[in-house]
């Protein structure tokens, strides 16, 4: 290694020493991250605050919404216990047919004779060749029948066991999926409307956009639990 | 693949020192794996999965994660308060029917996309082309879901938000807030599928936009768009674009079978990456690192170049990646060091990919989705999983400070997950024993008949008349009629014992219930597992490093609240009960 050579490495030692405790420096373990402080809000108006927490205690709980939703949609628990119940006991009650059976039949019979001959023709008799056969006999034989029957069946094996019961809880997924959207929109309401107290929009385009989706959540909670929201709002604001 | 010969940066760079020089400078300055903390942030969605990030180029502490539902979260002081944004209407719980029109949406004329002449006659009369097509409107269904692809900031202003969704790009001009749709491709559904969006740091008015069938360029900021016809890339899946901060004009793209460039803005094309094997040539992801270093993460492993990406200077870094999908890769400032996320795990390596490490083990059914930081600086990283939005280290805004007033620390006491999870499937009907219980009573059954009980009534009536024709009066002619009726009774019991040796409804995983019980099962599993260790890394910041900021504290017990309230909600109140609930 000639001594320029050598002499690189120093410098090359020596920059990467540096870059490297920078770098210690820079990623700490399990330390902060990097990155400037954000801008801090204005201080908030306690008064402002004070009035968002009335409002927020004279809202209708997060409970309360979720079970109005729950409601609307027929997936309450009271309603999917009744399903699970109506599925548990329905082997008690039977299928049950009603039979009505009505028949009619006719049976004519004619009887010819040939010992009887007679001139006369049709239409008590058949001709041939110019000769005429009276009927000599006729039976007419008429049936009716009617029959009414009531039978019940009854599948007593699913008072045990009946796979209809499992089946209910799959509207778990569905309840959970609506408790989900409900309690996300509930609070990321109450998210938007704490951010305006906090840190209150700046200009007139901002206000009226976060106003806009303020209704919009609003609006949406109203769509999934019937308008039940809005009205208690207005309910316990005295509107 | 031919391309042509142009060089893809305007001052090729050698490397500055022999290579022997640079290893020993390494093995001095000691390259060794630096432990790197993945905080879970607490965020604002219930169940959603993230999909994306975009972080800001000029401000680190505005965020946007994109989510599979067609909302999006926001942060403006760097992931201590988040804001969900809803691009368009997640539709699924609305069986079927439309919302009523979005105010936020632009509602347009709706022209075809197969009308580019037409569009811009209508543009020049001032009318918008772009927006929400009534046709289209009319015929989208309820289950539609609109993930969001990726998130670009505008280089140039910070209200300009482009935002690649399956469903076209949409534009918001005032920081993410409101959004309307300004592409929706020219003819095919795959157009309209943004795969990613970028602006270009040298030019205000020119954005590329990569679709799921070929590139389009805007050179007037989003008002028209024309497809670059380049034979490679008109029809390709384009998966990333990415302008040379450093070098104004140089475009790096990732798509479907190659990777290209472009050297003049968009104008020529070049092949800069492609392989006969498949999977090697399929580009995931790509990006631009000091010193004309290029990487790329394929479905074969990690490739470097140290030649700015030309053709033939690729060399595999990583052979534990062989085979190995990578979804995304991130070079640093620092030339030696470089991250990729493989299916389950981050990777970092601090000697230009020849050692990699595991810096983070994801599990379960979470797996990384994306990895970026601002201005690729590590200590400003992000990663998103399907699951969680991590940042490393505490991000600015939720650094404790002064004022903050800690929460009490019975917020700390909840149950042990298993015993909430257990608790949640019970309420709810899915715990697996209990199912399972349930159905091994099925055999026994078979004990009970199937019971068949009936009763008929049968009035019949017969009537004859008989007449005899040679004596044609009374009393040779007769009647003979004979009325019957009877009641019967009926029962039938059937036992099917065969079900006393076999019942395949005995059985545990069988059939179409159990499959739903079973993706139930899951949901609420992965669902309760995310949220609870939200819970318990929001509260330990609560009550042990509270925010300095009262707007942060605020969002972090609403959030709280929220968890809560779920939980109480699919544990039938267990959660409020066992922790003292939370108002």
């Amino acid at each position: 290694m000639s001594i320029l050579e050598r002499l690189f490495v120093g410098i090359l030692v020596l920059c990467f020493g540096v870059t490297a405790q920078a770098q210690e420096g820079g990623y700490p373990a399990g330390g902060e991250g990097g990155g400037a402080a954000p801008q801090a809000p204005p201080p908030p108006n306690p008064k402002a605050v004070r009035a968002l927490r009335l409002r927020f205690e004279r809202e209708p709980a997060v409970e309360d919404v979720q079970k109005a939703s729950l409601r609307f949609f027929k997936v309450h628990p009271e309603k999917v216990a009744g399903y699970r119940s109506g599925a548990k006991w329905k082997a008690l009650m039977p299928d049950l047919e009603l039979i009505f059976n009505n028949e009619y039949g006719t049976n004519d019979r004619y009887l010819y004779d040939y010992l009887y001959r007679n001139k006369y023709p049709a239409p008590y008799g058949t001709c041939t060749g110019g000769a005429c056969w009276p009927t000599k006999d006729e039976e007419t034989v008429k049936r009716a029948s009617l029959s009414l029957g009531v039978r019940a069946h009854w599948s007593l094996d699913r008072l045990i066991f009946n796979a209809e019961i499992l089946d209910v809880s799959s509207l778990v997924g569905v309840q959970e999926g609506l408790l989900r959207e409900i309690t996300s929109l509930y609070f990321t309401r109450r998210r938007l409307m704490t951010a305006m107290v906090l840190n209150p929009p700046q200009s007139p385009h901002e206000q009226i956009t976060e106003q806009l989706r303020l209704d919009e959540i609003t609006a949406n909670i109203d769509a999934l639990t019937g308008g039940y929201f809005s009205a208690e709002v207005k309910k316990a604001l005295g509107e | 693949m031919p391309g042509r010969a142009v060089p893809l940066k305007r001052t090729p760079r050698r490397s500055r020192f022999p290579a022997h020089l640079l290893a020993l400078a390494l093995i001095v300055s000691g390259g060794s794996a630096r432990a790197q903390h993945f905080q879970a942030l607490p965020t604002a969605t219930l169940g959603e999965d993230y999909t994306c990030i975009g972080i800001s180029h000029r401000d680190p502490n505005f965020v946007m994660v994109g989510t599979s539902t067609g909302s999006m979260l926001r942060t403006l002081d760097g992931g201590a308060t988040w804001e969900r944004v809803v691009i368009t209407p997640a539709r699924t719980l609305y069986f079927g029917r439309e919302r009523s029109p979005d105010p936020r949406m632009e509602y347009a004329l709706g022209l075809p996309g197969k009308s580019p002449h037409l569009q811009r006659w209508v543009r020049q009369k001032g009318l918008p082309t772009s927006g929400v097509n009534w046709q289209q409107l009319l015929v989208q269904k309820g289950d539609k879901m609109v993930s969001v692809n990726w998130i670009e900031v505008d280089w140039h202003d910070e209200n300009r938000v482009f935002v690649g969704t399956v469903d076209g790009l949409y534009r918001s001009t005032d920081k993410g807030r409101t959004f309307i749709r300004i592409f929706q491709g020219r003819s095919s559904m795959a157009e309209r599928m943004v795969n990613t969006v970028a602006t270009d740091p040298a030019d205000p008015k020119h954005i590329e936009v990569g679709t799921a069938s070929g590139l389009f360029s805007s050179r007037d900021g989003g008002a028209t768009y024309f497809k670059t016809m380049n034979y490679y890339m008109r029809d390709s899946y384009i998966r990333e674009i990415w302008f040379d901060p450093q070098q104004p004009g140089l475009i790096h793209v990732a798509m479907g079978g190659s990777a290209m460039a472009s050297p003049d803005g968009g104008k020529n094309w070049i092949t800069t990456h492609w392989d006969e094997w498949g999977p090697r040539a399929d580009v995931q992801s790509i990006s631009l690192g000091p010193q004309n270093i290029r990487l790329i993460g394929t479905r074969d492993g990690v490739f470097a170049s140290f030649q700015g990406g030309e053709m033939g200077s690729w060399l595999r870094r990583g052979y534990r990646f062989v085979g190995t999908v990578i979804a995304k890769v991130m070079a640093s400032p620092d030339p030696r060091v470089w991250y990729a996320l493989s299916d389950d795990a981050v990777w970092a390596t601090y000697n230009f990919g020849l050692d990699w490490h595991k810096i983070f083990q994801l599990g379960g059914h979470e797996s990384p989705r994306w990895i970026a930081a601002f201005q690729n600086d590590p200590r400003q990283m992000w990663l998103i999983t399907n699951r969680q939005v991590y940042h490393v280290g505490t991000p600015p805004g939720l650094r404790p400070g002064r004022g903050g007033a800690a929460a009490s620390s019975r917020l700390l006491n909840v149950p042990g997950l298993h015993d909430f999870h257990v608790q949640v499937l019970k309420h709810n009907g899915l715990y697996f024993a209990d199912i399972q219980r349930y159905r091994e009573r099925g055999p026994w059954a078979g004990l009970l008949p199937e019971l068949t009980a009936g009763a008929h009534w049968a009035p019949y009536i017969d009537l004859m008349r008989y007449k005899q024709w040679i004596n044609a009066s009374w009393p040779y002619g007769y009647y003979n009629a004979s009325r019957d009726m009877g009641i019967t009774f009926e029962v039938f019991a059937m036992w099917d014992l065969t079900r006393l040796i076999f019942d395949k409804r005995e059985l545990p995983h069988w059939g179409r219930i159990d499959r739903n019980l079973s993706a139930a099962r899951q949901d609420i599993a992965e669902r309760i597992q995310r949220l609870y260790q939200e819970y318990l890394g929001t509260a330990k910041i609560l009550v042990h490093r509270p925010p300095a900021s009262e707007l942060a504290r605020s969002f972090l017990t609403i959030r709280l609240q929220e968890i809560t309230a779920y939980f109480d909600a699919i544990s039938g109140g267990f959660w409020s009960k066992q922790t003292g609930g939370l108002k």
